[in-house]
């Protein structure tokens, strides 16, 4: 069974302008320990598949299945969970709690999950030191660099032991070195781990390190290549 | 509500340090205008009921059924030593005491006043509260002598133009068709709180004012001080319960004193509505500031939605965050108020000019004594922690409207 499947979803976003048809009935599946990208030009959908894929949006048609669960049907709180305890997400503008420290950002989804203290503080700290930041984990975001704030949102979405990440344009805010010591942590942690991730993405960079290149053009899927 | 609510609401106050400060100064202000003006309300009404209701007139009065409101001499009770025995040694009651009074025309040389003439038995009433009420002289003046004395209202002395020494001449009507006359020397003025009976009022000993009026045996009023003089009006039936006598008239402060009850509640109304525009003031300037916060939370709130963060763990963070920030306010507001009112406790502020002038016509003190209830602070910080906690409702809302994604 394939880890996510997507059958014939459609999203249409209505507004004054007239109707946009931002996922255009797409049928896909992703498999588990995937490390794969979905491209195309800026408007073409690929954020709103990722929204969908992550619970965050709900298709107006078709559905999504995350292993054994249709997440198209949940509440709004059962998603909340269910995203909680399934899904890994990074952003591109990275999204820390600036209140909290890199430890505390990354414990953070644990201690919702009601994971003991020394239990997540142990795991928070392994997983700061699997993105070569466990030197930065007393800093706040705001004592951080942009990659260095990527890698603690990636250790964020690990925390949890989800079933995959989504990564939508992970590394658009990222400067070209940044960007590579990102992508080397997310592949490692693919072939060493198994991760599942997923990337919306307009970088090449990215693309050159994924193994599935997904293209999307005016929310349809245009063409899938394995790499 | 688990720490990690706790810390990040506590750290979101340091967020932007001169928001959270100039909202906690807004709590803070707000809460101190408010102990300070209900502190001089109430501490007016408690000192003005003080002297007029538990110095002059009683908080619980008993006389006969026919007494009020004439006050007719003519219509005093016979002196029951043992009923009254019986009301001192009831469980309720701090103090009972027996007076006898008038009302006579006092002369000096070319200067007369009506006045009401009041015998007191200063070791029944305690002689304490009387030594503080002097203004000049002394009671150490025996009693029965051939002259009786006497201790006026200092303004009632003032308006006779009297010294301590002075004899007065005081003229009328006693007990059944006698005359109520004599000769008065002038032992003492009296501060008695009130302007209007510091301009009336004629203290005598019980037995001279009984002799005086020729009304030996006989009582005008007990005046009871019960132990909790602010539950006088329930009080009263039980007490008329517990200890009958016949043909007597048990009365309150409220029920003999309507125009000073409805005085208080009509001035006590004026300071609520006061108050109420202050916390509308300040309840609209903690809305803005919650509008705001909400508004540049709004990105957070959806990142951590998507996170898995349940919208009821965002909601109370935010009515925590808005319940600390409120809670330093409080702390410090409640600190002021304290400090300052404790100040004018001590140091009673004395109202001058026009402004002593416009209190003295409606019978009132020119002194402004505060509260020292601690009741004012704990009620009105408690107001003002709700009032918070109302507006943060308006964070929630974003909270609970806040979709999982930023379109």
């Amino acid at each position: 069974m394939s880890l996510i499947q997507l059958n014939d979803v459609l999203k249409i976003y209505t507004s004054k302008a007239g109707d946009v048809t931002a996922v255009d009935h797409v049928s896909l599946s992703i498999e588990a320990g995937e490390f794969t990208a979905i491209v195309g030009p800026s408007g073409c959908g690929k954020t709103t598949l990722l929204n969908a894929i992550g619970g965050l949006d709900r298709p107006d048609k078709g559905s999504i299945r995350i292993g054994n669960s249709d997440i198209t049907g949940m509440s709004d709180k059962a998603l909340i969970d269910f995203r909680l305890n399934n899904i890994g997400f990074v952003f591109q503008a990275y999204n820390l709690i600036p209140v909290l420290t890199a430890m505390e950002n990354t414990a953070f989804i644990m201690e919702l999950q009601g994971v003991k203290k020394t239990e997540r503080l142990q795991r928070a700290m392994d997983l700061l030191s699997a993105v070569g930041i466990d030197g930065k984990a007393n800093n706040r975001p705001n004592q951080l660099s942009g990659g260095q704030q990527q890698r603690v949102a990636v250790a964020r979405a690990l925390a949890s032991h989800p079933q995959f990440i989504l990564a939508d344009e992970p590394t658009a805010n990222l400067d070209s070195s940044s960007t590579g010591q990102l992508l080397d942590i997310m592949a490692k942690l693919n072939a060493d781990e198994g991760m599942t991730f997923l990337f919306s993405t307009h970088d090449q960079r990215v693309i050159d390190r994924a193994r599935r290149v997904i293209t999307l053009e005016d929310g349809k899927v245009i063409s899938d290549v394995h790499v | 509500m688990s720490g990690l609510v706790v810390r990040m609401a506590w750290r979101n106050l340091g967020r932007n340090r001169r928001r959270s400060a100039i909202t906690g100064a807004a709590v803070a202000f707000a809460l101190f205008f408010a102990i300070m003006i209900r502190s001089m309300q109430l501490g007016i009404y408690s000192h003005m009921i003080d002297t007029v209701v538990g110095g002059m007139a009683g908080y619980v009065q008993v006389s006969d059924s026919a007494y009020w409101p004439s006050q007719d001499i003519d219509l005093s009770m016979v002196a029951d030593k043992d009923w009254l025995n019986q009301v001192n040694a009831h469980p309720n009651v701090e103090s009972a005491s027996p007076r006898l009074s008038g009302f006579g025309l006092f002369t000096l040389a070319q200067h007369s006043e009506v006045g009401q003439w009041v015998g007191v038995d200063f070791t029944a009433e305690g002689t304490d509260s009387w030594i503080q009420r002097l203004d000049a002289g002394s009671y150490d003046i025996p009693d029965g002598q051939e002259v009786m004395p006497v201790w006026l209202g200092r303004r009632m002395a003032e308006n006779l133009n009297s010294r301590l020494g002075d004899t007065l001449i005081a003229l009328g009507q006693g007990f059944r068709g006698s005359p109520a006359s004599g000769r008065l020397i002038l032992a003492g003025t009296l501060k008695l709180g009130n302007p209007q009976l510091e301009s009336r009022v004629a203290i005598l000993h019980l037995a001279d004012a009984q002799f005086f009026s020729g009304a030996e045996g006989m009582w005008g009023q007990v005046l009871i001080t019960p132990k909790q003089p602010e539950k006088s009006l329930a009080l009263t039936p039980q007490l008329a319960n517990d200890l009958p006598l016949a043909n007597a008239l048990w009365s309150s402060w409220e029920e003999r004193m309507p125009e000073l009850q409805q005085a208080i509640e009509a001035d006590s109304a004026g300071g609520i509505v006061m108050l109420f525009i202050l916390y509308m003031v300040i309840g609209f300037g903690l809305l803005g500031t919650m509008i705001m916060l909400a508004s540049e939370r709004q990105r957070e709130f959806t990142m951590q939605i998507a996170l898995g963060v349940r919208r009821k763990l965002l909601a109370q963070m935010m009515l925590l965050e808005a319940f600390f920030m409120s809670l330093l306010g409080v702390i410090a507001g409640a600190v002021m108020g304290r400090a300052v009112t404790f100040y004018f406790h001590i140091n009673p502020p004395q109202m001058v000019g026009e402004a002593a002038e416009a209190m003295e016509s409606q019978g009132w003190d020119p002194v402004l004594p505060p509260s020292m209830d601690l009741s004012i602070i704990s009620t009105h910080a408690l107001v003002v922690v709700i009032l918070t906690m109302l507006v943060s409702l308006w964070a929630v809302s974003v909270v609970y409207r806040s979709p999982a994604i930023q379109r």
